[in-house]
């Protein structure tokens, strides 16, 4: 297809125009030609690994579908289904729990420590990459694995609390506890807001500081009328990022609990009971009817995000 | 303040992005294989890893089929092997978990057997129990590799310093439930006679349940025991529970895997149904035994032969064929039976015995000589061969699991329990047709 066919379409014949916007226009879009010929290993990505497998599973999410045998067209009775199911509805308790209680505990133990980094040490980057250090290990196997044997019965945790004669409960193996093993661990992983808020926090202003510091304002005063403020947009963008993280975290429950959500369906994750749903009872269609529900609702609590952010996020703009 | 709401959102919707993308499944490549190869996947430990390559190799000498061996743990196989099903590209032969051969078979993914019987593989010197092991609605899908009973495990050494003599094999379950509380007490606060078994189906449910009359499940792939029969289990279980004579259920966290970190290893427990001495033996210093499962009081053992693993070809197979040639190999070739000797388990022939025996270590010679007295005992019970596990078998034991640890953990009563496992495995065995 020739390129003045297309901007013949697009253009209005007006014929006092003069030629030369037209040129610059073919020009700029030559320059997206190349800017998506960059691109394109990306977008082929994008459409054969997340694309077309969402439009896949939004079709298998009406079928039954048990991986061997071809997926059979039952409609809604999936989404039906899921509102009687018992376990389904624990792991979104478990979940909202999850979720509520890690992300902020995160987002303040991340702001905590990038306001004490960021008083002008001399060995920041080490200290940086220090507490950056779990979150590389992030979502690895090895740290849930390493977790899993801190909080045993005979674990580092009750062998500490032994030495002040006080016996630790079995933080794994007990239903009462073995959630919150889970968003102590997320708590310690916050490196990555963590490295986002110091970076917010060397952009801030010095001058408001000054003339926080000349009107004689205490620390908190400070922290609470300034600090936060002005840091609220990077405060915004780590509640979206880690909610959505939250949500969707699988391997430390998975490894903590051997796989199977317990103790009595205690750390039985979103994710964890879509993946035992589809591949351990082979329900696929039922597991893609899960995975867009879930889709539905971080899109929800995203939205819900973006709307209050008119209220409390304060941008620069 | 230079950040701007623009830019934000730009690096956000490429975060999230990639984490989406993260989450996509790679295509899994395999090699088509030749006329003159076959691709062979199987779960296992480092010994069955060992032994099935000493047995491939002998199959390539003798057939000049080269065998591609596919081996990882048990943990994920399925996962892959359901996902290359689904892709049409599943291997030419495969190892499958005896509970799950009738889920498989009712899909239409596995061959029928039966037309390379008797010419190919030579079922008739297998163990006359163990040859319906692969069998669904009179067909043969699969053939066992492996088999045994499953005992009780002991640790003889904890025994001996609580001068408590050791289980023997004509115990009954009140013989049990003393003897682990006379451990209880010997051994002292935090640990415990013996693990809490009420959530084991096939080990310890299924004995206690055929020493009654009736089995776990029937012909037909439905529940074949009442609710009365449920209760009385988890009552069982309850006493001995509160009597302090088994485990408490936070315990249970660390017995899905047969690690180090499992209560008998960690010498929290004296007793514990299952398998695993090969490989649990080797984490502890202390000397581990097995007994047969306790007895009913009629003296049946109720025990029933559990065909291990199988080995199965997909009706997708590239390579029939060679397969059901190699499924032979373990059966019926004494190289082969030679070189694997008992790292697959018990061989279930008596022929593979007999090829044995001569070389056999003490500990491996204990191993058979106690699978050849159950089985001599299970032949007096006169009870009928279990039936194949039933398709929605997985998720009818997952139901057990919960409903036994909502009875530990004291979060129901047993009435509800029994009654929510009712529902659960009723469904799951309904909805697997």
């Amino acid at each position: 297809m020739s390129e003045n066919s297309g901007t013949a379409v697009l253009d209005p014949p007006v014929t006092d125009r003069p030629p030369a916007p037209v040129r610059r226009k073919r020009k700029r879009h030559k320059h997206n030609l190349a800017g998506y010929g960059f691109l394109a290993p990306w977008l082929i990505g994008l459409f054969a690994f997340t694309l077309i497998p969402m439009v896949y599973s939004l079709y298998l999410s009406l079928t039954k579908f048990d991986l061997l045998t071809a997926p059979q067209w039952i409609g809604f009775d999936n989404y039906v289904r899921l509102f009687s199911d018992e376990r389904y509805l624990q792991s979104i308790k478990v979940t909202l729990l999850y979720v509520v209680a890690s992300v902020p505990l995160k987002l303040a133990a991340a702001l905590l420590v990038a306001v004490a980094l960021n008083r002008g040490l001399k060995a920041l980057g080490f200290y940086r990459a220090t507490f950056y250090l779990p979150s590389l290990l992030g979502a690895s196997v090895a740290v849930s694995v390493m977790w899993r044997q801190i909080f045993s019965k005979d674990g580092l945790v009750n062998q500490f609390l032994g030495l002040f004669g006080v016996e630790g409960a079995d933080w794994i193996g007990d239903p009462r506890y073995a959630m919150w093993t889970l968003v102590l661990l997320a708590g310690w992983q916050f490196g990555t807001p963590m490295l986002i808020f110091l970076a917010g926090l060397k952009q801030l202003p010095q001058d408001l500081y000054e003339a926080a510091a000349i009107d004689g304002a205490g620390r908190f005063t400070v922290f609470f009328k300034i600090t936060l403020p002005l840091l609220s947009p990077m405060v915004f963008f780590n509640l979206v990022l880690e909610t959505i993280n939250a949500f969707q975290t699988f391997t430390p429950a998975y490894v903590i609990s051997n796989g199977l959500g317990g103790p009595i369906d205690s750390t039985l994750l979103y994710t964890l009971y879509l993946y035992l749903k589809g591949f351990g009872s082979m329900q696929m269609g039922y597991a893609s009817a899960m995975a867009w529900v879930l889709f539905l609702v971080i899109g929800l609590f995203t939205a819900v995000y973006f709307w209050s952010a008119r209220r409390w996020v304060n941008y620069a703009e | 303040m230079s950040i701007s709401r623009r830019g934000l959102f730009g690096l956000a919707g490429g975060l999230a992005a990639a984490s989406v993308a993260g989450c996509g499944f790679a295509p899994t490549s395999s090699g088509g294989a030749a006329n003159n190869s076959l691709t062979f996947r199987w779960w296992g430990g480092e010994a069955r890893n060992k032994a099935y390559q000493s047995a491939l190799q002998i199959f390539t000498q003798k057939n000049g089929t080269k065998v591609d061996a596919q081996y990882s743990g048990y943990d994920g196989y399925f996962n892959k092997l359901n996902t290359e099903f689904a892709g049409g590209n599943p291997p030419d032969l495969f190892q499958m978990d005896t509970a799950l051969v009738s889920t498989y078979a009712a899909k239409g993914v596995l061959t029928d057997l039966s037309q390379y019987i008797p010419n190919t593989i030579h079922l008739d010197t297998l163990y006359q129990a163990v040859r319906g092991a692969g069998a669904v609605g009179g067909k043969t899908y699969g053939v066992p590799s492996g088999s045994g009973y499953a005992p009780v495990l002991y640790d003889k050494t904890l025994f001996e310093q609580a001068k408590i003599p050791v289980p023997t094999d004509t115990w009954t379950w009140d013989d049990f439930g003393r003897i682990a509380g006379e451990m209880s007490k010997a051994m002292g606060q935090g640990k415990y006679g013996a693990l809490d078994a009420s959530k084991d189906d096939s080990g310890a449910l299924q004995p206690w349940l055929r020493q009654r009359g009736k089995d776990l499940y029937n012909d037909e792939g439905k529940l074949a025991f009442t609710k009365d029969d449920l209760a009385e289990w988890f009552a069982m279980w309850d006493k001995l529970r509160k009597a302090g004579a088994i485990c408490p259920p936070e315990m249970l966290a660390n017995t899905d895997s047969a690690a180090g970190n499992h209560p008998l290893i960690s010498g929290n427990i004296a007793m514990t149904t299952g398998w695993g001495l090969a490989q649990m033996q080797p984490l502890t210093q202390h000397t581990l035994d097995i007994v047969v499962v306790p007895r009913g009081s009629n003296g049946k053992t109720g025990q029933a032969l559990n065909g291990g693993v199988l080995l199965c070809i997909p009706a997708k197979s590239k390579n029939p064929e060679a397969a059901a040639k190699l499924i032979d190999l373990f059966v019926s070739d004494v190289d082969a039976i030679k070189a694997m000797a008992l790292s697959r388990g018990i061989p279930p022939s008596s022929k593979a015995l007999e090829a044995l025996t001569p070389s056999l270590s003490a500990a491996d010679k204990r191993d058979v000589t106690y699978s050849q007295y159950v089985a001599d005992e299970v032949a007096k019970d006169g009870l009928p061969n279990a039936p194949t596990a039933p398709p929605g078998y997985n998720d009818a034991k997952t139901a057990l699991d919960a409903a036994a640890k909502q009875v530990a953990f004291g979060k129901m009563s047993i009435p509800d329990a029994v009654a929510q496992y009712f529902r659960d495995a009723e469904a799951a065995l309904q909805g697997a047709k």
